[in-house]
């Protein structure tokens, strides 16, 4: 047995061992596995992803990773493919290794056809020194955690180094963001899209993107469906949404259910004409979630009536619309992280008729981005027709608080407290019978174990 | 006097290009502490494209850009910085965040690249190793008033003012070029900061600044006791608790 081979095995135990300790710990970590598999064998991802035996597909951007490399992984599963996925989102190095190596036999064997791994943006030109993927998806850019990558345009040139390890990779990507579907240019590319203008009730964003990324000038827009992505033509170059491979039509949305068509525009193989597909994960977001996930099933391989049969099964992702169900109200709890998801939060709130109140946490861990001037950008002015009281907690609360006050809410409609179990009992004191808890990346978590706790109580 | 009769007008600088870090919430602050006092205030923006028209300004604002849109920025030199520096020098106020901070000097060298900034003031920016990034509290002293901003810098640029009055010394954080002390320039009437995005919110003495002198240097001889005062508490709650964690080196 080689030096390598032990070195491997010697990762498997390690980062099984934490698991194990994590599990009777009760300590929630996802990563912490995968750290010691690479100290113990810094070669651990290539090892690994050697052994994949049909595709490794990579899913990053900055909205909808999590939601749709798990589509992808489920459609994989259904079919009867075995599969690595890092479901929980962990998108760092040590969360792939984590992933990886849950899934290995103690002599450091892999069974898997599959591997779908999402990836953060500042993390993918490490990973593909490790290994690269046979189909990456890129969902899209929006301004996100600035204080991390600084700009978009950094985030951009992360991904476009990423790419450049990756030339022989089949690209799917967005079609209606002008920002990641110019990464087709010159790459052999597939595109999904939105065949119509949605018109839903929206509300006023700032949008990223705006001027050409080839040449500079601003964009024109037939229509937005959200941020900055639409019917966009460069007056300049020229340049356009382009030709989809897939696309969403009639998309129809009432009440927390979303039901749309995929159709195959561009010919692609083993992919129907046309399919149904029904959801109960609603939001425009998840549209784009699907198609591409759909589009990458059909590109690597997995049959799209599997990622169909996925998504019509498909539960939220904790803090992605999760319902609860506490003493005859109704919470959803929704993570909203930047400026695009926070409005697509707004969005949901606005499209929901029912009388309501929110909750809105807000933190600035390091997983959150120190910067929380994103709140500025979100559009809480229309929210406030909507005539809902806040209560608002967080380590930036007062931050919080004040992004209220100058939108003009009255003081009488706002409510801080220090923590979020006194929060949740205030908020839930209204004679609401629908709530909303808009919150952040840290928060997410311990307002998922309260409501969870609520909810399992049954009772106020 | 009764307040109704006193109006400002706020000109925001290429709103779509210098948009990057929540600017909007600099204009909901001063149209807000305007408005509670009875003042009217107007927005008006300058976009790509159009003349610019200094005559009607009473409070300029130029906001936070990427490079590239900097870069895009610099192709409008000839025509908004002869106006904008006549501006200036007649004690026009002017507040001017990260990228506009650097797009007020000379030029901008960011890795290897020339950009050709307004020149309105004379400094320089050079990018370094490394971003700047973090929370940042500073003391400062405007209109004879001391005064401790708080805020979040995020800037690959370092700036020398050389002999120019910085705005203030740094307690935490990096500041113009993370050796220096310094923090920001200020030029007459003229306030450069790299606190970006929404600084105004936290920082009401900056904001009743800026609206005291432009309602001092449109009504000559008016308000000379200063503006009524507001509610900060909860102002105040959102800087202490920024300058508190970050004095007490605490990591949350």
């Amino acid at each position: 047995m080689d030096l390598e081979r032990i070195k491997l095995m010697l990762a498997v135990w390690a980062s099984r061992l934490v698991m194990l300790l994590c599990r009777i710990a009760r300590f929630r970590g996802s990563a912490l596995p995968g750290k010691y598999a690479l100290r113990l064998c810094p070669a651990f991802l290539a090892a690994a992803a050697a052994q994949v035996r049909k595709k490794i597909i990579v899913v990053c951007g900055t909205n909808g990773k999590t939601t749709t490399n798990n589509l992808i992984a489920s459609a994989a599963e259904l079919e009867g493919f075995a599969v690595v996925c890092n479901r929980a989102g962990a998108n760092m190095l040590n969360g792939i290794a984590a992933a990886f190596a849950q899934k290995m036999d103690f002599l450091g064997r892999l069974d898997c056809d599959y591997a779908c791994i999402e990836a953060d943006e500042a993390t993918l030109p490490l990973l593909f020194d490790h290994f690269t993927a046979d189909v990456i998806c890129a969902t899209n850019l929006f301004r996100d955690q600035l204080d991390r990558y600084g700009e978009i345009d950094i985030a951009s040139a992360l991904l476009k180094k990423a790419f450049d390890k990756a030339p022989d990779a089949v690209y799917v990507l967005n079609a209606d963001d002008p920002v990641t579907s110019v990464f087709g240019n010159d790459r052999q590319a597939y595109y999904y899209g939105i065949m119509q203008n949605t018109a839903l009730v929206c509300c006023d964003e700032v949008r990223d993107g705006g001027s050409c990324q080839l040449c500079g000038q601003p964009l024109c827009y037939d229509y937005y469906n959200y941020g900055q992505l639409g019917r966009y033509r460069c007056a300049g170059c020229g340049c356009q949404n382009p030709l989809i491979s897939v696309g969403a039509d009639a998309i129809y949305i009432k009440d927390g259910e979303l039901d749309f068509d995929i159709v195959n525009t561009g010919g692609l193989a083993g992919v129907p004409p046309e399919a149904h597909i029904h959801s109960g994960v609603a939001g425009l977001y998840n549209v784009y979630n699907m198609l591409a996930a759909y589009c990458v099933c059909a590109v690597a391989g997995v049959c799209p009536a599997a990622a169909a049969e996925a998504m019509a099964v498909q539960q939220p992702e904790p803090g992605r619309m999760s319902r609860f169900e506490i003493g005859g109200k109704c919470v959803y709890l929704v993570l909203s992280k930047n400026p695009t998801g926070f409005n697509q939060s707004v969005t949901s709130v606005l499209n929901d008729c029912r009388p309501k109140d929110l909750l809105l946490v807000l933190n600035d861990n390091a997983q959150d981005g120190e910067d929380i001037s994103w709140i500025w950008d979100v559009d809480f002015e229309s929210l406030m027709d909507s005539g809902a009281h806040c209560t608002i907690t967080g380590q930036r609360r007062y931050d919080m608080y004040l992004r209220l006050k100058y939108a003009g809410y009255e003081q009488d409609r706002l409510w801080v407290k220090d923590d979020i179990t006194s929060a949740l009992a205030k908020m839930l004191e209204s004679d609401k019978n629908v709530y909303y808890a808009l919150v952040n990346y840290t928060a997410m978590y311990p307002a998922y174990v309260a409501l969870t706790k609520l909810a399992q109580k049954g009772v106020l | 006097m009764d307040a109704a009769q006193f109006s400002l007008t706020i000109y925001h600088l290429f709103p779509d290009l210098l948009n990057l870090y929540g600017d909007k919430g600099n204009i909901a602050v001063l149209t807000k502490r305007c408005a509670w006092r009875g003042i009217d205030a107007q927005v008006q923006a300058l976009t790509e494209g159009q003349e610019p028209d200094f005559g009607g300004a009473d409070i300029v604002l130029l906001g936070g850009g990427s490079n590239r849109e900097q870069l895009l920025l610099s192709r409008y030199r000839s025509v908004v910085a002869p106006p904008l520096k006549e501006y200036v020098e007649n004690g026009g106020v002017l507040l001017a965040v990260c990228a506009g901070f650097q797009m007020l000097g000379t030029s901008y060298e960011a890795d290897g690249e020339q950009i050709d900034c307004f020149g309105i003031l004379d400094y320089q920016t050079v990018s370094g190793e490394g971003r700047l990034i973090g929370n940042i509290a500073i003391e400062a002293e405007l209109g004879g008033k001391r005064m401790v901003l708080a805020g979040f810098e995020n800037h690959g640029g370092r700036t020398k003012i050389g002999d120019l009055r910085p705005l203030g010394r740094v307690i935490c954080g990096f500041g113009n070029d993370g050796e220096s002390g310094y923090e920001g320039v200020v030029y007459k009437n003229t306030v450069a900061t790299y606190l970006h995005g929404p600084l105004l919110p936290k920082n009401p003495e900056l904001a009743d600044f800026l609206i005291h002198t432009a309602l001092q240097r449109k009504y000559p001889g008016t308000f000379a006791e200063g503006l009524s005062c507001l509610d900060d508490s909860a102002e105040q709650a959102a800087k202490n608790f920024i300058i508190e964690r970050e004095l007490k080196g605490d990591n949350k």
